[in-house]
């Protein structure tokens, strides 16, 4: 749950979040919390790394040793976490939330087209 | 008894009401704490795990004690106000007076779907957004412009769940086929039913787990909210909400729910069976 708690935290310091870079060993670490496995590695994630519209978007193969939010992969748009989760046989993010997506591929890019440019917090 | 009313049929005072209300308790900073607690539920209900708020059965009692909370923080404001109802199958479009500029306000810009009128309008300074995904500290809305859902739902749609003869089934999460529930909800039938689709049409911060940073949330599900006692009407002789017996990660009838269950509070999907023990509607028989 230390995800939430950090999205929240941010939430209420709005004004500083835009400063606050989240360093890849942190979100490593909460992704890999221990509990129960989801769609954990073995699941065929493809890890991807590339330019989309201007925007770096990552999604680096987690663990998969479980934890309530380790799906396998975790997904990043300029360095910054986007949150996203398994719906039915697709993907949502939190950006995208009530919007199904084939992969986590597609469901960064639909989060990059919905940002216009500005930084996840 | 309070009243829970059509919006489009609503007084010229009864609209300003609502809206200095939402403002005031923004103001006052008892309005982001509904942000913060939906998307803590958005973020933890998963199809496979522990889910109240969403993608379960208790989806739909548990916006009512959501809805009521919020309703009764307005009433602190203005003992007068209830939740309006938006039926968005009747207007369709932009013209809506849920978007006039006395009301909810409307579209956002095309360059970074800022909502430029109306009172939730950024420059107003009246209702910043504090709670959000990326730093944009404005209400964003993309209504219509959205390539997979460019139109509302229509009645038909609404007509579909009300029509279902039972309320839920297994797996009893988004991929449940045809109960009341999911279909209401959306994730049924290609996620094409009437709640996630309008999250989708409004987009913005309706399309995210922060949809209530958009008051047009509460219009949304105060009539979800409606329709869920509209089934009931309907189909007297089915049980109002399934399952009654526990099952693994959801709540039965007789469960308590989260986020009122660690606030010490008991709240079950059959206290909120009812609605006419809270508020009625205009549309219920005198």
């Amino acid at each position: 749950m230390s995800d939430l708690t950090r999205r929240r935290v941010l939430g209420r310091t709005a004004a500083a979040a835009a400063a606050i870079v989240l360093a890849g060993p942190a979100v490593s670490a909460y992704a890999a919390e221990s509990g129960h496995d989801h769609h954990g590695t073995g699941s065929g994630h493809r890890p991807f790394d590339e330019i989309y519209e201007g925007r770096r978007i990552e999604g680096r193969l987690t663990s998969g040793s479980g934890g309530h939010h380790d799906f396998g992969i975790a997904v990043f748009v300029d360095g910054r976490p986007l949150h996203i989760m398994p719906r039915g046989d697709g993907w949502i993010s939190v950006i995208n939330h009530y919007e199904v997506f084939a992969s986590p591929y597609e469901v960064t890019r639909a989060a990059v087209r919905a940002l216009r440019g500005a930084n996840l917090v | 008894m309070a009243v829970r009313k059509n919006q489009a049929k609503l007084t010229k005072a009864e609209r300003r009401d609502f809206v200095e209300a939402l403002l005031e308790l923004k103001r006052r900073g008892g309005y982001d704490k509904y942000v913060e607690t939906h998307d803590r539920f958005v973020m933890s209900d998963l199809d496979d795990q522990e889910r109240t708020g969403h993608v379960s059965p208790s989806f739909l009692p548990w916006h009512r004690q959501f809805l009521l909370d919020f309703e009764r923080d307005l009433q602190s404001v203005n003992p007068a106000v209830t939740l309006p109802y938006w039926d968005f199958t009747v207007n369709r479009s932009l013209n809506d007076p849920v978007f006039a500029p006395d009301f909810l306000g409307g579209n956002g810009r095309e360059r970074d779907a800022q909502v430029m009128d109306g009172p939730f309008a950024y420059g107003g300074g009246r209702w910043p957004i504090y709670f959000k995904v990326d730093e944009r500290p404005f209400l964003m809305r993309e209504m219509g412009r959205s390539k997979t859902t460019p139109q509302l739902p229509t009645a038909a749609t609404v007509e579909a769940a009300l029509a279902a003869p039972y309320y839920d089934e297994a797996p009893w999460n988004s991929t449940s086929k045809a109960g009341f529930r999911n279909l209401v909800e959306g994730w049924a039938n290609g996620n094409t039913g009437p709640h996630n689709t309008v999250h989708r049409w409004v987009g913005g911060h309706m399309n995210t787990g922060m949809s209530p940073n958009d008051p047009v949330f509460w219009l949304l599900h105060c009539f979800i909210d409606k329709l869920w006692s509209d089934w009931q009407r309907r189909h007297p002789k089915a049980p109002a909400y399934l399952p009654v017996e526990p099952v693994k990660d959801i709540v039965a009838l007789n469960q308590p729910m989260k986020p009122w269950s660690e606030k010490g509070q008991r709240v079950t999907p059959a206290d909120m069976i009812d609605h006419r023990k809270f508020y009625s509607y205009d549309t219920d028989a005198a």
